[in-house]
């Protein structure tokens, strides 16, 4: 793995493959609140009558949504991911109670932007997580999203993807299959579990005392595969969760979660603090060193929770 | 079209229905549900396509409770009707009975699952696009309730009718004059509630007596004329219409003595009546 790797937007990857499903499924309709990119635009002039706008009215675009679904429709929804706390009363009752499947994606996800407090949102898995009935993705990269994009369009539950809302390197080269744990990296010494952005960064780590990691990405936050989790864990004793994420309600507290109930051992999170973060334009690599998830970050909790087993 | 003395007779057997499931939960909605009866009745028994042998048929009108707290009104019709026995009226508010306390789609004949205020107009909205989509002629009507229209999603959704033109819409509001805690228009004055919704580009007649079943009917026939709008009625009711002691004490919910009392009240009217 090398630093001189492609920046693309996951979001990209996102409206690509809507646009080659709509194209295929007359059935694929795009419900935006004046959001959306070029996927929004292939609606617009190809299949006006699919793109159901509502303007800047989240709440009644999920709720719409819904009713879409009922009716044999198979909408997916876009929109930024601190939005979907604005429509999470819309979302709980209107789609998660009867499961109904609408496919939710949400970008501007993470610390990454010009936004500020109000936009760069480290909160969406926490609220999201807490929804029965919902699947829940976070891919690392453009090749990884469209991915999901095709694992959910097959699936017949409401879903949540998460996704950065700026260019991010590339981890694969390509589409990888679909598998809900992937590792990229096999050691006796610590698990790392990562998603999204910070596979990359954690796979550009350097690991002092030479320490052997095994480095694994877990696309699928919910429903989170315990049994493969747990079967790794036991490989090495020690664990390390990195998210671009707050502490509270990510992929960290999960594992935690699961790992007290069912096989305790050490573990650190590297997750954003329980904050809002502000307007960042720097580059990605202070970004993260200014919210402590860069590599060196990562480097010191692998060493720290390995003097603990 | 059936006669007024047999739709009276339905209203009053449905209305008997809610004192039955009140008494079986010993807690409920009733003000919203003496309030909106009418409405649904001229609905499933004269204006609505539906069948209660099979609920989900592909042709049927749809038909949104937002107001989804008059459950005992929804029940009562959707019992007489035969969507379900009436049996089931005593599993009324019982954990897993298909009657919860707010409606949801485990009763058959109920197309939405609602608690929350402000959302079925929206799920309404979504429902009458996609038949449009579909290029079907099924109608969708929707009940909001006039406390609801203080939430602002409604109004979001009251323009989203308006701008893809959904004249196979029809709403309700069930302009009880009440909300929980007063008089609705002293909590948030909804007014000029007409002149609102007609600036929001709907068609919109306002009834002045919403308790009388067949200016409800005169109302929809009067409406479905017209093209190219959504349409609504605001439907002036009476809130706990048919028990004139918790109309005077403006009750939302009601439990315990108060309950019985009404209870009786109600029904020794429709002995007499």
């Amino acid at each position: 793995m090398t630093e001189n790797i492609q920046l693309k937007k996951m979001r990209e990857g996102y409206g690509d493959i809507i646009i080659e499903l709509a194209q295929k499924d007359e059935k694929v309709v795009f419900v935006g609140a004046d959001s959306g990119g070029h996927e929004r635009k292939w609606f617009f002039e190809n299949s006006r009558e699919r793109l159901i706008e509502t303007g800047i009215a989240e709440a009644n675009s999920a709720a719409v949504a819904a009713a879409l679904a009922v009716e044999g429709f198979k909408p997916y929804l876009l929109n930024f991911a601190y939005l979907f706390g604005r429509m999470y009363n819309q979302i709980s009752q209107s789609i998660a109670e009867d499961a109904y499947p609408v496919r939710m994606a949400g970008y501007y996800a993470g610390v990454w932007g010009f936004g500020g407090r109000s936009h760069n949102c480290i909160t969406d898995l926490a609220f999201m997580r807490a929804l029965p009935n919902f699947q829940i993705f976070a891919p690392a990269d453009f090749w990884e999203t469209k991915t999901i994009m095709r694992k959910i369009a097959d699936s017949n539950y409401p879903s949540y993807v998460r996704l950065s809302g700026v260019s991010t390197p590339t981890v694969y080269e390509s589409e990888p299959d679909y598998a809900p744990i992937i590792k990229h990296r096999e050691g006796n010494d610590c698990t790392i579990f990562t998603h999204g952005t910070m596979l990359h960064e954690t796979l550009q780590a350097n690991f002092e005392n030479n320490s052997n990691v095994s480095i694994i990405n877990i696309p699928q936050i919910k429903p989170l595969p315990d049994k493969e989790i747990i079967k790794e864990v036991k490989k090495t004793g020690a664990v390390v969760v990195v998210e671009e994420h707050s502490k509270i309600g990510g992929l960290g507290e999960s594992i935690s979660s699961l790992l007290s109930e069912e096989y305790p051992v050490p573990i650190k999170k590297v997750c954003v603090n329980d904050i809002f973060p502000g307007t960042v334009t720097m580059n990605e690599t202070d970004v993260y060193k200014k919210f402590n998830i860069s590599r060196e970050n990562i480097s010191t909790a692998v060493n720290d929770v390995i003097k603990k087993r | 079209m059936k006669d007024y003395e047999e739709l009276q007779g339905i209203v009053k057997s449905c209305r008997s229905n809610i004192f039955d499931i009140l008494e079986a939960g010993g807690i409920g909605h009733s003000g919203g549900s003496l309030s909106v009866l009418e409405i649904l009745v001229a609905l499933y028994y004269e204006i609505a396509k539906n069948n209660p042998e099979d609920p989900k048929w592909e042709e049927r009108d749809r038909i949104v409770l937002s107001k989804a707290h008059a459950c005992e009104a929804m029940y009562a019709v959707l019992g007489e009707k035969g969507f379900f026995p009436k049996e089931q009226f005593k599993e009324f508010l019982k954990y897993d009975s298909m009657l919860q306390g707010h409606t949801e789609i485990c009763t058959p004949g109920v197309e939405y699952s609602g608690g929350s205020l402000g959302q079925g107009i929206s799920f309404a909205c979504g429902l009458a696009y996609s038949a449009k989509l579909n290029k079907k002629d099924h109608k969708v009507f929707c009940i909001v309730g006039d406390g609801e229209c203080h939430e602002g999603e409604v109004w979001e959704a009251l323009m989203f009718a308006s701008h893809y033109s959904l004249d196979n819409l029809y709403l309700f509001v069930d302009h009880n004059h009440y909300c929980t805690l007063g008089d609705v228009d002293d909590i948030m004055s909804l007014q000029p509630l007409e002149d609102r919704l007609t600036s929001f580009g709907w068609n919109v007649i306002n009834e002045k007596n919403g308790n009388d079943i067949l200016k409800i009917i005169h109302d929809v026939r009067k409406l479905e004329k017209i093209k190219g709008k959504p349409k609504c009625i605001i439907a002036n009711t009476i809130k706990n219409n048919g028990v004139p002691t918790w109309v005077e004490q403006h009750i939302h919910h009601v439990a315990g003595d108060k309950l019985d009392e009404g209870i009786k009240e109600g029904r020794k009217i429709l002995e007499n009546d």
